[in-house]
């Protein structure tokens, strides 16, 4: 009996110092994070980005749209596409063998022709069946393949891409006119940067005239609610941090901005893996780091894309298995990074806090509520500490995300009614009572889930976003 | 996209993350000391309340003064915006109407009017404009000599005179350009290229080639000289390190400059290759056939470098003769496809007919698609 | 009266070409981006004058409209701060009578206007 009290008594020592640690690594992104957007505000030179887009030095990119069933709304994503304010750049939809009406759409809307396209296939990937061009706009791609899944659309895309530089984004992503120029600029500035990462945010809610945002505001749904403040969270001082660090692993999916020769040389987007976003960058990083190479893998502050979030929890929640299986199936293929001085920040900070505190969080923090009532019952503490203690805990992550509101609150594009800035702070109280927990149940669940469901996306991403 | 933010917003989230990391601080102090026992429950049991209670206030300040900063700044920007758009009619009905402006002093507003104005007119408007801002222009110097501003100050400053693209405000710009810190060295070498003319460009030369910029933006800032850029990447070949000649040599393609492409000549037997590349796309850029290199030219159609052998080909074809002729045709067989492409491409600028040929009857069958792929797009 | 449709989103430049068409004799209506500008160019104007980067398109897009769709043609003046040789190549093949750039006279662009308009 003693030896299991001892016991009992290590795991919460060891869970307390697992915690102070995890809220000591997120004070640190918040600190570097936040010093790094203000910096950055304060430092642009507006004058410049305008100067950048009206003369002859800029890089060329090539977007790459991986889509699949999305007839009602991909006329409309492309054209916003190609409504971008950027001297030069093509744009290159792969459908990824879609079973409803896309390519049709998009034949008659664009006036697509079928060309025999000669280029070099770089990559491999499923069979392509036809290339075609548009007869009114010509930096206009559209590629029909054999169905193989986003990484592998997007391989195909690399592949036919004629520019130095190329974008991914969902075929959903709203793209701010200036997101090309804006996150372009830092590769004309610095040879050395190899990929940079936007910030996303909800475009739920928000008024939108033919790709353009025009006013915001709070959507309806609770849920959706709570991601906008989830993802000012995430990107002003997660991503902003480990930017400011040096050791950025993670660049969305919904936009995406890297060299193109870097990206063949690795041998492109993985196919077998639901991270392809998070395991490219990796997978540079490695590279680079592994030849010895100077490089930078950056993120910018500006909020260049929106993207629709789920807005229900079904939806939610397999997004979310999506992504923390997707984490482990890449924290796996380079566990060999884990701890390793070769990999400077990345191996011996970034990688150990992403399984410790990330991959792993949802295991500890869901077998903590578990085994609350069973301390309790066992009076190895007091029910008022317990109390106190787990408030303490909401309280700190309420703070940190009323900081984010706080850095939201700095955009010229912000939520403009003082009552949503309000309800937004609100929020965040909510969101460490409930929401977190929910969705750390769900990472729990993907954890186990990660061998058996390997590479798979799930409904989800066939459905597209029809609930939307 | 970004405010700039105030002091004060700074200050105050600075003051919330130090009281959080004192409440947490002691927090872990008193648990550690618990867990070793070295403390009673009770110290542990206080810190853990104090600590709750101090994260309440923290909680509460910053949510009070966030709501506080948006109402503020709302409305500041709203009158801003008015105030901006009054001054800009006052200018413009001075302006059109031959008239003096509004005497100073003229608040921010009225500077940003002022400053849009002179950046989106030329002419004697923006002669006119500019006598304006000479009234104004000393407090931005003020600003750059003084020992206490601030860097986004100092940088707005430079932005301004940027705008303002008044000769004699060089002078303040120049020292910026030796500066310790990167970004105003940047942001003067931008200022100084809109703002320098006449003699003004070989001093600007000479910062420039002291400075140390990047390549990309040695590029912008000759791009930014547009006409007057001359004499500059004149200084960069003769005097410049790497940095400086790939930028000249970039520049001298994108602003076509055809006056020095004799200059640039020599640069396509130089050993380092990307300064072979960057001579070669600016000839390529302003159309000028390297006569007298065909040499070099065919040497580097066999260079061990995909890119090199790529520019080469493009390069070739404004020779526009037998030689180039043969020698892209030979190209169309080389394993790169970019090089094939480029050959394709060399070919359909010099004779159509030579290429129509190559698609039907190129021993290789990769350049006779490129040839035919080629054709195809240019129909 | 001789109505232009101003197709531009700055505020200074917006101003400027108000004030200076409007002493010239035109009746000045201005479009702020791409949706206005679209509705709007179904109307009879004497000219357009355009800028290439509105919010929400691009005016060469709105060119397109103009001279494929509704088969007007309309004198147009584009007046950006684009500079490179594809975007005034694209406009040209698009159809423009001007391609000016930003900074612009007032008074050139004036001069040139009067002579589309008078020839129609």
């Amino acid at each position: 009996m003693n030896l299991l009290l001892d016991f009992l008594f290590l795991y919460q020592v060891v869970i307390l110092w697992y915690f102070a640690l995890l809220n000591l690594f997120y004070a640190l992104f918040a600190f570097f994070g936040l010093g790094m957007v203000a910096r950055y505000a304060r430092e642009l030179s507006e004058l410049s980005l305008k100067d950048l887009l009206e003369r002859e030095a800029y890089l060329p990119v090539s977007i790459l749209v991986p889509t699949y069933n999305e007839e009602k709304t991909i006329a409309h994503s492309v054209r916003s596409f190609l409504s971008l304010h950027y001297p030069e750049f093509e744009v290159i939809v792969v459908a990824d063998g879609p079973k409803d009406r896309t390519l049709e759409v998009l034949k008659e809307a664009f006036r697509l022709v079928e060309v025999e396209w000669v280029y070099r296939r770089a990559l491999p990937t499923k069979p392509v069946r036809a290339v075609y061009r548009s007869l009114v706009y010509p930096n206009l791609i559209v590629v029909d393949k054999e169905n193989g899944g986003k990484a592998d659309a997007l391989n195909a895309g690399l592949n036919l891409a004629r520019y130095p530089l190329f974008c991914a984004v969902d075929a959903d992503s709203l793209l701010d006119a200036q997101a090309l120029l804006r996150a372009s600029r830092l590769f004309l500035e610095d040879d050395r940067v190899l990929a940079v990462g936007g910030t996303i945010r909800p475009l739920n809610g928000a008024v939108v005239r033919e790709g353009v945002v025009e006013a915001l505001h709070l959507p309806r749904g609770f849920l959706e609610k709570m991601q906008i403040v989830e993802y000012a969270r995430a990107f002003f001082m997660g991503r902003a941090g480990w930017s400011a660090m040096g050791a950025l692993l993670i660049i969305s999916g919904a936009f995406g901005l890297f060299r193109r020769e870097e990206a063949l040389r690795v041998g492109g987007y993985r196919t077998d893996t639901v991270g392809e976003d998070m395991e490219l960058v990796v997978r540079l990083h490695r590279r680079a780091r592994e030849e010895g190479r100077e490089y930078r893998i950056v993120y910018t502050p500006d909020p260049i894309c929106y993207t629709e979030v789920p807005a229900d929890w079904a939806t939610l929640r397999k997004q979310r298995n999506r992504w923390h299986r997707g984490l482990w199936e890449v924290l796996w293929n380079h566990r060999v990074m884990l701890f390793n001085p070769r990999y400077g920040r990345l191996g011996l900070l970034a990688m150990p806090y992403f399984v410790l505190f990330e991959a792993l969080a949802p295991v500890v923090e869901v077998l903590g509520y578990v085994l609350f009532p069973v301390f309790y019952l066992l009076g190895l503490f007091s029910a008022e500490f317990a109390f106190l203690f787990f408030l303490l805990a909401v309280a700190y992550g309420v703070l940190l995300s009323q900081l984010a509101v706080g850095m939201e609150t700095l955009l010229l594009k912000r939520y403009p009614r003082l009552r949503d800035r309000l309800a937004l702070l609100l929020l965040a109280i909510l969101e460490g009572l409930g929401y977190r927990q929910i969705l750390a149940w769900e990472r729990f669940l993907a954890t186990f889930q990660v061998w058996r469901k390997r590479g798979v996306w799930g409904e989800m991403r066939r459905k597209g976003l029809e609930s939307a | 996209m970004w405010r700039r933010g105030e002091r004060l917003y700074a200050l105050l989230v600075v003051l919330v993350v130090l009281l959080e990391a004192l409440a947490l601080g002691g927090l872990v102090v008193a648990f550690s000391g618990r867990i070793f026992n070295l403390l009673g429950s009770p110290v542990a049991y206080r810190a853990l309340f104090q600590a709750l209670v101090l994260t309440g206030l923290a909680l509460t300040f910053l949510s009070a003064y966030i709501l506080l900063y948006h109402a503020y700044t709302a409305s500041k920007e709203r009158l801003d915006r008015k105030a901006y758009e009054d001054w800009l009619a006052r200018f413009t009905e001075a302006l059109f109407n031959e008239e003096p402006p509004p005497p100073p002093p003229w608040p921010r507003p009225a500077l940003e009017a002022l400053l849009n104005l002179r950046e989106m007119l030329k002419g004697e408007f923006s002669e006119r404009i500019a006598d304006w801002l000479r009234q104004v222009y000393p407090h931005w110097i003020r600003l750059l000599k003084s020992r206490w501003a601030s860097r986004p100050a100092r940088l707005e400053a430079l932005d301004a005179l940027a705008q303002a693209r008044l000769p004699e405000t060089l002078e303040a710009i120049l020292p910026y350009l030796s500066h310790r810190d990167p970004v105003l060295r940047l942001g003067a070498a931008r200022a100084g290229a809109r703002v320098a003319r006449g003699e003004g460009l070989g001093r600007l030369a000479a910062a420039l080639l002291e400075a140390g910029l990047p390549r990309g933006a040695l590029l912008e800032v000759l791009l930014l000289l547009e006409e007057r850029a001359t004499p500059v990447v004149e200084a960069f070949l003769s005097r410049g390190g790497r940095e400086e000649v790939w930028a000249a040599l970039e520049a001298i393609g994108r602003l076509k400059l055809v006056a020095l492409a004799e200059r640039v000549l020599p640069f396509l037997d130089h050993p380092d290759p990307e300064l072979k590349a960057a001579a070669m796309r600016a000839l390529y850029r302003m159309r000028y056939p390297p006569k007298g290199y065909e040499g070099l030219l065919l040497a580097a159609l066999k260079d061990q470098q995909e890119f090199l052998r790529a520019h080469a080909a493009r390069l070739m074809a404004l020779l526009g003769n037998e030689l180039a002729q043969r020698a892209l045709w030979k190209a169309l067989s080389d394993p790169s496809f970019y090089v094939r492409r480029a050959a394709a491409e060399g070919l359909l600028l010099m004779n159509r007919g030579f290429l129509a040929r190559a698609a039907e009857g190129h021993p290789d069958p990769f350049g006779r698609a490129m040839a035919q792929q080629v054709l195809r797009v240019a129909a | 009266m001789r109505p232009v449709l101003v197709v531009e989103d700055d505020v200074t430049v917006a101003k400027l070409l108000q004030v200076a068409l409007t002493r010239a004799g035109y009746e000045v209506f201005i479009a702020g981006d791409y949706a206005s500008a679209r509705e709007a160019l179904g109307k009879d104007w004497a000219a357009v004058v355009l800028d290439i980067n509105v919010p929400g398109g691009s005016g060469l897009d709105l060119l397109r409209y103009l001279r494929r769709e509704l088969k007007r043609n309309t004198p147009v003046l584009v007046l950006s701060g684009l500079k490179q040789e594809r975007s005034v190549a694209e406009a040209q093949a698009l159809g423009v009578q001007e391609y000016l750039t930003k900074p612009f006279s007032p008074g050139e662009l004036l001069k040139r206007l009067e002579r589309y308009v008078a020839s129609r």
